[in-house]
């Protein structure tokens, strides 16, 4: 039973890491119809960002090294702005271009991400002493919790409070939501097109930053291709949790990370090899009974 | 318009010129590195690739090779299958006597086969696959390094014996097959000398957690008396994992494989201690002056010292191909690798070598077990498995 409970735990740990992957690309797919596969690569931008820039093998901490509150901001700046700058280099051109062209072109920003760190950071795996002192443990009865996997559902839950004020009661949250609903309409009613594309780009920059900093506190390893599998698994979270609908993304995040860590909790050893197997079957199963997700946005059901 | 002399003047003058250089290129001895030099398996090839070079500039300053200078061409594979293959092409039909290729099997083959297809040796400089060899490629191919199931068998054979451990946990690393080679040779040895495996639990390099591998782990430590885990990974996989076996308290000993030789990697495991694993040379204060001649040598040429074992395998087999060629008087491809195949315990800078003619990969030499304690990794001792992998074992069949 005991186990039963620390195997919840890590479900949700796992899914909050999934549900803000999943934000960020639902927040941009909402607006911009573009399926942003670049967005793992900003999570990597975040990583890297920690440290000095060198082929060295050894990485030495440059943001990483200062306050966390100074570092927090210093990481989500860098993020906010590289996000930014992808879509003022190369998603602004296109904003006419079909959704297929859209992911191609992110396809691309994402090539040409990695190869840049690569080209700055070397090729080599590096590994980093980030917040080393919150990995340790809780004990709360006979349950031992990760300090770091309680701080990541805390801030997640946080970040989704604060986003759906920001959404509901802002000037730009309501536009937001009025773009997302129907761009062209918000557009001939006064909504500035360009500013509500780059505050999404700009909030998913800094979920983006957020997934950066936790991911290295927990693995404390870098590589050009980490952001990769996280934005894969999210996709498919938004996929399946309805796409275009921002509680849909978070509910498909927390959804895929509860079923890998329950599949790779209870499948039998030698099915385990098979994990992401089954829980695409899964996936693909949802989608049979609800192809529009689960909780479908209303713009977007002829779209998927 | 060029008169009908002139290019008949022209034909001559060019078909001299390019027997000339023929007859030059016949004079030396050349070397092919069709290696990444760019790209994600450039962090695999690229020490080994600078240590080549180095042994050919200390080669040539002893004189060469059959009396002859030893001369490089490179290509660079850019990380790249089918670019591999045509760098290879390029570099044997520019006359490449002998071709490295990139460290990995998947990535070094294609280039490796068109040395086997234009009859000429290649040698992988650091896969730890038997296919990389007569198996996967041809007789005429060769890896540098050790199998993988060697590392994973000298760790168990030196975890019973000299640390008194019995009970073992794997966590496997299923993402590529070296560490599936690894914990296979740790699954034949352990039971075979006495010990048991408590359990087997997988996990992928790059998933974000293996929070729910902790989990089981942490029951198997309290209900079945667990007393070490083999960690068959590479980092960064690897390095994430011990950090977060660590940070939920596990603290018992920690076996890994040559995929996280070095130090570089330390800082994702601050005070990490208790872990051991096998290598073949240590870029500081290794036992042997000669591995430390090696890597002053390396330091002064590049201003830093290789970064992991990976860089040393490949000289070692150079050495061995220079005394083949010596013996043979000749660098042609068949006779050279009769020579090669008849070393048994060949000494080398790096310890006693093999190869016969069905394998061309090290499957039984002693390695230098390490622990890692105070940011250092250290050799504590010389270790050498009895027994032969056997051949199920070597090559993953019967379900391992």
């Amino acid at each position: 039973m005991i186990s039963f409970f620390q195997n919840v735990i890590d479900a949700v740990a796992l899914g909050s890491i999934y549900a803000l992957v999943a934000l960020g690309i639902g927040l941009i797919f909402g607006i911009l119809r573009l399926i942003n596969f670049a967005h793992g690569d900003m999570i990597t931008v975040g990583c890297y960002a920690l440290i000095v820039p060198s082929t060295d093998a050894a990485a030495q901490l440059l943001i990483g090294s200062w306050t966390p509150l100074a570092a927090i901001a210093a990481i989500a700046i860098i993020v906010l702005l590289v996000a930014l700058s992808t879509d003022a280099l190369v998603f602004k051109h296109l904003r006419r271009a079909s959704p297929t062209t859209l992911m191609i072109a992110s396809f691309a920003v994402s090539y040409v991400t990695q190869n840049a760190l690569l080209m700055a950071y070397g090729a080599r795996a590096k590994g980093v002493d980030f917040w080393s002192g919150v990995n340790v443990q809780i004990a709360i009865g006979e349950l031992r919790v990760p300090l770091l996997q309680l701080i990541t559902v805390a801030v997640t839950f946080a970040l989704m409070m604060l986003l759906n004020l920001f959404l509901r009661y802002t000037r730009y949250g309501i536009q937001m939501r009025a773009a997302a609903e129907d761009f062209r309409m918000a557009q001939y009613i006064g909504v500035r097109g360009n500013i509500v594309i780059g505050l999404a780009f700009a909030i998913s920059g800094m979920l983006a930053a957020t997934v950066s900093l936790l991911y290295v506190t927990q693995s404390g390893s870098l590589s050009i291709t980490m952001g990769v599998p996280l934005v894969l698994f999210a996709f498919v979270a938004v996929v399946i949790g309805g796409m275009g609908n921002l509680l849909g993304s978070v509910v498909g995040g927390f959804l895929i990370g509860i079923l890998l860590t329950m599949l790779q909790a209870y499948l039998p050893p030698d099915l385990r090899a098979f994990r992401d197997a089954f829980a695409f079957a899964f996936v693909i199963l949802v989608l049979l009974v609800r192809p529009a997700g689960l909780i479908p946005a209303r713009n977007t059901i002829e779209r998927v | 318009m060029i008169s009908r002399r002139s290019l008949i003047a022209l034909t001559y003058g060019a078909f001299a010129l390019s027997t000339a250089t023929q007859v030059h290129a016949a004079e030396d001895i050349t070397i092919g590195m069709a290696v990444a030099y760019s790209g994600w398996v450039e962090a695999y090839d690229g020490e080994a690739a600078k240590m080549a070079q180095l042994w050919v500039e200390q080669a040539n300053a002893k004189g060469g090779l059959l009396g002859k200078p030893i001369k490089i061409i490179i290509g660079d594979t850019k990380s790249d299958r089918v670019e591999g293959a045509k760098v290879g092409q390029e570099l044997v039909s520019k006359g490449a006597n002998l071709l490295l290729v990139s460290a990995d099997y998947d990535f070094g083959a294609p280039a490796a086969l068109q040395a086997q297809k234009a009859g000429v040796i290649s040698v992988f400089v650091g896969a730890s696959d038997p296919k990389a060899g007569v198996l996967g490629v041809g007789p005429l191919s060769f890896t540098a390094n050790n199998a993988g199931q060697l590392e994973g068998a000298i760790m168990a054979d030196w975890g019973f014996q000299k640390k008194g451990l019995r009970k073992g946990y794997t966590l496997v690393d299923e993402a590529i097959e070296y560490t599936k080679s690894v914990c296979a040779g740790y699954e034949w040895k352990f039971p075979q000398v006495g010990g048991t495996i408590v359990e087997r639990d997988t996990f992928k390099g790059a998933d974000p957690t293996i929070s729910s591998q902790i989990t089981r782990l942490t029951n198997s430590i309290r209900s079945d008396g667990v007393d070490h885990v083999m960690l068959c990974s590479v980092n960064p996989g690897a390095a994430s994992a011990v950090r977060q076996l660590r940070a939920a308290g596990i603290n018992l000993p920690i076996f890994g494989s040559t995929g996280m030789d070095g130090t570089y990697w330390l800082a994702s495991v601050p005070g990490l201690k208790d872990f051991y694993l096998p290598s073949q040379a240590l870029p500081e204060n290794d036992r042997r002056p000669a591995v430390n001649a090696v890597s002053s040598a390396f330091k002064e040429k590049y201003g830093a010292a290789p970064s992991t074992q990976y860089a040393y395998p490949i000289y070692a087999f150079l050495d061995m191909w220079a005394k083949a060629v010596t013996a043979a008087n000749t660098t042609e491809g068949a006779e050279v690798v009769a020579g090669l195949n008849t070393f048994k315990d060949e000494s080398t800078v790096l310890g006693p070598r093999t190869f016969t003619p069905k394998l061309h990969i090290q499957i039984d030499m002693p390695m230098f077990i390490t622990s890692y304690a105070d940011n250092k990794q250290s050799a504590i001792e010389e270790w050498r498995i009895s027994g032969t992998i056997p051949n199920n074992v070597l090559y993953r069949t019967k379900g391992n």
